[in-house]
């Protein structure tokens, strides 16, 4: 009972939040009126999405392997997790880099 | 060939931060290519550190802790996009030092590869013909 009531109460917080992110969209979509704007919008948004659409198939197919590997032998745990933490490090890298140029096309373009 | 550790690549993280900042503002006589590169290689160090400590803790004790799980990882990432999201908006930053600061967990990397390869441990093994 305590856990459904902890996951409405989050479910009630990210609606709330999603509502003033829709009312700041709103604001946001009169200042947009040049079809160049629409694009670099368009742009920002795909480029994020395809980023972090590969980026979580990376880590999970990552992890997933890495889990694999040590439940099999549990003693290479150590030598496992190592190549794994610089292998999601450098994926979670790229994820930034797209994030970097996303907001640099809203926010400065 | 010499076995890379962790503790060895945050080492050059850190020194790539310091050398790296101290390079910018000796090259382009500015501070705000120095503030860019030392904003971005930072945020980059601490998320490796912070991605390190998270894992460890994941996977070195009994079990599974599902705080490090649900609550602290996706913090990590949160703060992360925020910090990065805000240095952009209100930051006065070059866009070029800011990408090369994110670029250390890579370069760091990378040297620390090399530094394997070409440790006296290697070469030795390597004139003995293992």
């Amino acid at each position: 009972m305590k856990k459904i009531l902890v996951v409405v109460m989050l479910l009630g917080v990210f609606v709330g939040l999603s509502f003033g992110v829709a009312l700041a969209a709103e604001g946001a979509a009169a200042v947009l009126d040049s079809p160049v704007k629409q694009m670099v919008a368009l742009a920002a948004g795909l480029g994020i999405a395809i980023a972090a659409f590969g980026g979580a198939i990376g880590q999970g197919m990552g992890i997933a392997s890495a889990l694999n590997g040590i439940a099999r032998n549990p003693g290479a745990s150590g030598k496992i997790v190592t190549p794994m933490i610089i292998g999601l490090a450098m994926v979670e890298s790229l994820v930034i880099y797209s994030l970097v140029v996303s907001l640099l096309l809203l926010f400065k373009l | 060939m010499k076995e890379t550790t962790i503790s060895d690549i945050e080492r050059v993280n850190l020194i790539i931060l310091l050398a790296g900042s101290a390079l910018s503002v000796l090259i382009m006589r500015e501070f705000k290519y120095f503030f860019s590169f030392a904003v971005g290689s930072a945020i980059m160090t601490l998320n490796f550190r912070f991605l390190k400590n998270i894992i460890m803790g994941l996977t070195s004790g009994s079990g599974v802790r599902k705080w490090d799980l649900i609550i602290k990882l996706p913090l990590k990432f949160i703060i992360l996009a925020g910090l990065v999201a805000a240095v952009i908006m209100f930051g006065d930053i070059n866009v070029v030092f800011f990408l090369l600061g994110l670029s250390t967990v890579f370069i760091s990397i990378l040297v620390n590869q090399i530094i394997c390869m070409v440790s006296p441990a290697a070469k030795r093994r390597q004139k003995d013909g293992a």
